[in-house]
């Protein structure tokens, strides 16, 4: 494996939809935690209801635009039956009950009752729901070479995807800096740091905190679409871990930040596939096998993130001063 | 000082008890196991690339050819025809494998003239593979047993048990070669019984990690990692170091009580000394759990290994089939859960334990040594997991290395209903989850039975946070 491979499969990273797919699911948690300071431990939850939702109805023949919405639709209806009995608690139940709900979701999704609805843990292949979204490119057929990247222009990993995808995410960047520095912003962020103080000036902490739990959740739920788009809906793919990815991900680029989420995503997965790749190409496969390179890339993960919150809690972008996780 | 004498006295006890415990039960089991005629030896244990593993993508179909004297043949050619087709050769041990992508039907079939030259019952069988159903993801295929197709299924079930998501309780087991279904008492008693047993493992996971968020507030996510370890470690013993079975589970659980002791220092002692919030060290945890699962997928492969190469002779004990090592495994399980209580409830140790639990401030004012009680908490909790891990192993014939994170919900379910902080809570919690999480298999898809535990949990999160034996002070 030469050098330039190695380079162009880590840059390639960069702009991948799966990346944008994690910067959108990580904004939808920095409302929760960067703004709110809800300890939201199931955003592969909702990204996975915003999966099913799209797929599912898109394999049934509904437009576009409806799959869209009851994606989001599913994501609002989620979030109104987790908050409105846990918000009123302190931020452990919040964590365990979303982190329980997920886990709840992904294992009725792959349950074999389900396999008419949702295929099962097989899950939902791609020629079943990207039709209509590759319909709607357009761009020409064929392939596209830009720079190092060649890529299809509809199909499957496409341009077309990584059009929509980052737009997406610079949407959302976009609404989010309105937010924070909206009046709403502001009273999320009191939230955050006084729960009572603000309660003190007559305003209804728990609606406050079950919006952004909403918006949080509907970001999760584009970004399930997002991530499932150029692969399948596979349930076990969108377990616990992707829930993790997402903190270490916010962590690290820096939570109450705008472009934290997105600095954070891209960095994660340029660096550790170039890591990755790097062994790959240097480590001669008869002395680490490609599993174990892999899950290799997993531990740098892990460790990576026990040293944020241990030692740069606020990320890359972050302020200190900002950042405080309630206990 | 004085106190401090008398806990380091203690703490020695802390850790010989369960050990003493477990060496002593499993004289024991060994015993039974050795005495256990084999049936078969497990097709998956091997790490060799001719191993086949299924996962939610694919299924297996695998098998060791053998002659009717049980010794292998080696390098016959095995053809697989049905929704997919492939040709292998037998390995110099017999075994021979595919792993399939789709559900369907499969013919394998052998040579008929090295069937009749090894006096092989059929030359050609024919199995189901669904990947999404645990007992039917992996078919293991016998020549050299008269019915090949029966023994196809039987075989597919202790097979499955081990596999997977290390859900499969023993019953998958034992009700395998029984008419399925057909007596609906007879299904509630073995649910029941399983239920049971798992829940005494799942109880003895929780009750080290309940007593570690009692005492430092800390829900430990790693926890399942040190359940996975113990079972490793007990993997490590048996057969790479091939020491008998008892030497190799006090191996585990003293690695285990050190990797307590040393994260406890590393990690956990520095980051309380800093006064870095338990949401924060929540999160190191979460990091931890990931870097330490990967870490043994890096050593020990995405294979399930086994302790134990044997699947033990059943038996029937008044309703329901089970076999020594299982309920060898509960009563060790009991036993140390009992002896973990005592320790707690009549030792000095333990009432400095339970204040500490209760107030750590009035604890560190009344003279107790807080870090002292926190050091052998962790290492207490850390060497149940671990024997808790051997346990599992053993009786789900099988640890893999995510075995510990898919029960890490299980047990925050189980000290989250009987009550979190609390020392016998975790044990009733676990009771519960265990049997409800199996019992719930008679009504609702055997998949879908984790997600009923889960159901649990939010629930008494949201009815009653502080959990059966909690304090009402946690509330909001």
């Amino acid at each position: 494996m030469n050098t330039l491979t190695i380079i162009t499969n880590a840059a390639g990273e960069f702009i991948a939809p799966t990346t944008a797919a994690y910067a959108l699911a990580a904004i939808g948690l920095n409302i929760h935690f960067g703004m709110t300071g809800l300890m939201n431990m199931g955003q592969a939850g909702f990204m996975l209801l915003g999966a099913y939702g799209f797929a599912i109805t898109q394999s049934m023949g509904a437009n576009l635009f409806t799959s869209v919405c009851t994606a989001l639709l599913l994501a609002v209806i989620y979030a109104l039956l987790l908050g409105i009995p846990t918000l009123r608690l302190g931020p452990d139940y919040l964590a365990m009950v979303t982190l329980a709900a997920a886990e709840i979701i992904r294992i009725i999704g792959r349950s074999t009752a389900m396999t008419h609805v949702t295929g099962g843990s097989g899950g939902i292949s791609p020629q079943n729901f990207t039709e209509k979204f590759e319909e709607l490119s357009p761009l020409p057929d064929g392939t596209t070479k830009v720079l190092l990247w060649t890529y299809s222009n509809n199909i499957a990993n496409s341009w077309w995807l990584r059009i929509v995808a980052w737009a997406l995410v610079a949407i959302a960047a976009l609404l989010c800096w309105r937010w924070f520095h909206s009046p709403w912003g502001r009273m999320l962020k009191g939230i955050r740091e006084d729960e009572n103080a603000i309660r003190s000036l007559g305003k209804p902490v728990t609606r406050y905190k079950m919006e952004s739990l909403i918006l949080g959740g509907v970001f999760g739920a584009l970004a399930g679409i997002i991530f499932v788009l150029p692969r399948s809906v596979q349930p076990d793919s969108l377990g616990r871990t992707v829930t993790f990815y997402t903190w270490t991900i916010l962590l690290l680029g820096g939570a109450a930040t705008i472009l934290g989420p997105i600095l954070g995503s891209c960095l994660l997965w340029v660096l550790l596939t170039f890591v990755k790749e790097l062994m790959r190409g240097t480590i001669p496969a008869t002395f680490i096998t490609s599993n174990q390179i892999e899950a290799l890339g997993w531990v740098i993960v892990g460790i990576a993130l026990m040293c944020l919150v241990i030692f740069r809690p606020q990320g890359l972008l972050g302020d200190r001063k900002e950042l405080a996780f309630h206990a | 000082m004085t106190a401090i004498v008398f806990s380091k006295r203690h703490c020695r006890l802390a850790i010989a008890m369960p050990c003493v415990i477990c060496a002593a039960l499993s004289v024991f089991f060994a015993f039974a196991l050795v005495s256990a005629p084999t049936a078969q030896a497990a097709p998956s244990a091997a790490q060799a690339v001719a191993t086949c593993n299924p996962t939610s993508s694919n299924g297996c179909v695998n098998g060791i050819l053998q002659d009717a004297g049980k010794s292998p043949i080696a390098g016959a050619t095995v053809t697989l025809s049905g929704a997919e087709t492939g040709t292998t050769t037998t390995a110099a041990d017999g075994t021979w494998a595919f792993s399939v992508a789709d559900d369907g039907d499969y013919t394998v079939t052998i040579d008929a003239t090295v069937a009749s030259q090894h006096g092989l019952a059929a030359s050609s069988a024919t199995v189901t593979i669904k990947k999404s159903s645990f007992g039917k993801q992996r078919a293991v295929v016998r020549f050299d047993q008269a019915n090949s197709a029966a023994g196809a299924s039987s075989a597919s079930g202790s097979a499955s048990a081990a596999s997977g998501t290390a859900s499969d309780s023993g019953s998958t087991v034992q009700a395998s070669g029984k008419p399925s279904g057909s007596n609906t008492a007879m299904r509630i008693w073995q649910q029941l019984y399983s239920g049971i047993v798992f829940g005494l493992m799942l109880g003895l996971m929780s009750v080290g990690m309940n007593l570690v968020y009692g005492t430092t507030g800390l829900q430990s996510f790693s926890h399942g990692e040190q359940v996975t370890l113990g079972g490793l470690m007990a993997y490590v013993g048996t057969q790479l170091m091939h020491m008998p079975l008892i030497v190799s589970a006090v191996f585990a659980i003293a690695v285990g009580a050190l990797t307590g002791l040393i994260q406890n220092q590393i990690v956990w002692s520095p980051l309380r000394r800093r006064h870095v919030g338990t949401m924060q060290q929540m999160i190191v945890t979460i990091g931890l759990s990931m870097a330490l699962q990967y870490t043994f997928q890096f050593f020990f492969g995405g294979n399930i290994v086994g302790i134990v190469k044997s699947v033990p002779a059943s038996f029937q004990l008044g309703p329901v089939t089970t076999n020594a090592p299982t309920i060898v495994s509960a009563l060790i399980a009991l036993a140390v859960i009992i002896a973990v209580t005592l320790f707690l409830y009549k030792t000095r140790f333990g009432r400095a334990t339970r204040a500490v639990c209760d107030n750590p401030a009035l604890a560190a004012a009344s003279g107790i040594n807080v870090d002292q009680v926190v050091r052998i908490v962790w290492i207490l909790s850390c060497a149940m997991a671990a024997l808790s891990g051997v346990l599992l192993g053993i009786y789900l014939n099988g640890i893999s290395w995510n075995t510990g994170a898919t029960l890490i919900l299980l047990m925050f379910a189980a000290v989250t209903l009987g009550g979190l902080g609390t020392a016998n809570g975790a044990l009733i919690g676990s009771l519960v989850i265990g049997i409800v999480s199996d019992m719930s298999s008679l009504v609702i898809p055997n998949d879908m039975r984790y997600a009923s535990a889960l159901a649990i949990l939010i629930i008494v999160l949201l009815v009653r946070p502080q959990g059966i034996f909690g304090k009402q002070q946690r509330v909001g």
